[in-house]
């Protein structure tokens, strides 16, 4: 949603907690522990108004969806479970303990990742190459941002390779190299940027096209 | 700022969001899929352990101490791990130096992706769409909202982490700190001012961004 307009001020809270409600934190704590709970394309699928409406109420969504999407829960029993907790306020959720698994969960949450993957080839870009984010068309989820696409930017620093989170028609579509690219202000939003301002943006190889190759908008990432 | 009627209806969607959680988590607990006390582990971390003041421990490391603060630069990672810090959004953590040149601040249009291991979870305002549209369009208007007057002849440099990698600021260190201990400047460092959207306290206890009404 970058430079879409008509939001107003930010507003900051002072003193906020981590969780405003308890079932905030009910949620994360469950999309954390259980495994494959929340994917960004699935978080990305809901429409506009579920989007926009509270964080914790969009992961709980995105988090259901999946849940019914791969049969682990039913809508019945989801729903009759619901209505089970509106008509007796007072009853709490199915209690039961596992420490070792509890510790595997701890343990889990300081856990290095390594998300680094082998590219396909060597990076194509260099620090200082002039290049234009193509314009993506393939419809589905994609990592590069609107407001970027079709403006020229420059490579600012070049990062390892990590898998493309696009849809794809193979599955197995390799990894590629990440870039920062920098965007100035004006390139941006013309006239109407603020003075001495850029934006950088990781973008994916096959986001970026190089500048001067006569392909204003080429083929999809 | 909210009307009754927004109150009353917020109290009623997080009175049914309430009940909707409850049954996720009855139904999931019931079927063997997630455990009482895990739920209670992450929702406990998240609240106590991992928060911004594991990031301001690297700040104020790095200000001390130059070739830390070189390692943090080249590998961010790398050298936030050697403090204990590191796990689920920060696979990759790239650190940003702002200087009397250049001012970082950082974003995600797209969601809202945030290094929890040295912030913690984001907060409200981070994930909401107004500073997710504006902070890359009107940086200086953005951070003037948050008392913060960057003057015109520095760079505003918005990072947008729209993908694999987690950025957090490293902010200038403070006039007038040069005495003090390393303990003493991690309570300088603010979260706001490892986003970028403020500046480190001078002293402890001040405010961490400047009157907007006067200059920096």
């Amino acid at each position: 949603m970058g430079g879409v307009p008509g939001y107003g001020r930010v507003e900051p809270e002072l003193d906020e907690p981590v969780f405003h409600s308890e079932w905030e934190g009910r949620v994360f704590g469950l999309v954390i522990a259980v495994k494959d709970g929340l994917s960004r394309p699935r978080l990305e699928s809901l429409g506009p108004d579920e989007y926009l409406s509270g964080y914790y109420e969009r992961w709980m969504l995105a988090f259901e969806r999946g849940l019914l999407a791969r049969g682990a829960v039913s809508a019945n029993e989801l729903d009759a479970k619901t209505e089970h907790f509106r008509i007796n306020p007072a009853a709490r959720p199915t209690r039961r303990v596992d420490p070792e698994l509890t510790e595997r969960v701890r343990r889990d949450m300081y856990r290095q990742r390594d998300i680094r993957r082998t590219p396909a080839r060597a990076p194509v870009f260099g620090v200082g190459d002039r290049v234009r984010a193509r314009r993506i068309r393939h419809g589905g989820h994609t990592r590069s941002p609107g407001y970027a696409q079709g403006r020229r930017g420059e490579i600012h620093a070049v990062y390892a390779a990590y898998d493309l989170p696009d849809y794809q028609r193979d599955a197995a579509a390799p990894a590629q190299h990440l870039y920062s690219v920098r965007f100035e202000g004006t390139e941006l939003w013309g006239a109407s940027a603020e003075a001495g301002t850029a934006v950088h943006i990781d973008l994916w190889e096959g986001y970026l096209e190089p500048l001067g190759s006569g392909v204003a908008e080429g083929t999809d990432a | 700022m909210s009307g009754d009627h927004d109150v009353d209806h917020h109290a009623e969607a997080e009175s049914y969001a309430a009940l909707r959680a409850r049954a996720l988590e009855s139904l999931l607990v019931e079927k063997g899929l997630a455990t009482t006390d895990a739920i209670d582990e992450i929702v406990r971390t998240y609240e106590q352990d991992i928060g911004p003041l594991n990031g301001a421990k690297v700040v104020a490391r790095a200000w001390v101490d130059p070739d830390y603060k070189r390692r943090l630069l080249d590998d961010g990672t790398a050298a936030i791990a050697e403090l204990g810090f590191g796990g689920a959004e920060g696979a990759e953590i790239v650190v940003l130096e702002s200087t009397p040149q250049v001012h970082n601040v950082v974003v995600c249009t797209l969601c809202s992706c945030y290094p929890w291991p040295v912030l913690g979870l984001p907060p409200s305002w981070y994930k909401d769409a107004a500073y997710r549209s504006r902070v890359v369009r009107e940086p200086r208007a953005v951070l003037g909202e948050f008392g913060l007057t960057v003057d015109e002849s520095k760079e505003i440099r918005v990072w947008d982490s729209t993908a694999s990698l987690r950025y957090m600021v490293l902010p200038e260190r403070p006039h007038g700190t040069a005495d003090l201990p390393e303990e003493e400047l991690v309570e300088l460092v603010t979260r706001d001012s490892m986003i970028g959207v403020g500046l480190a306290r001078s002293k402890p206890g001040v405010a961490s961004t400047p009157d907007p009404k006067k200059p920096n």
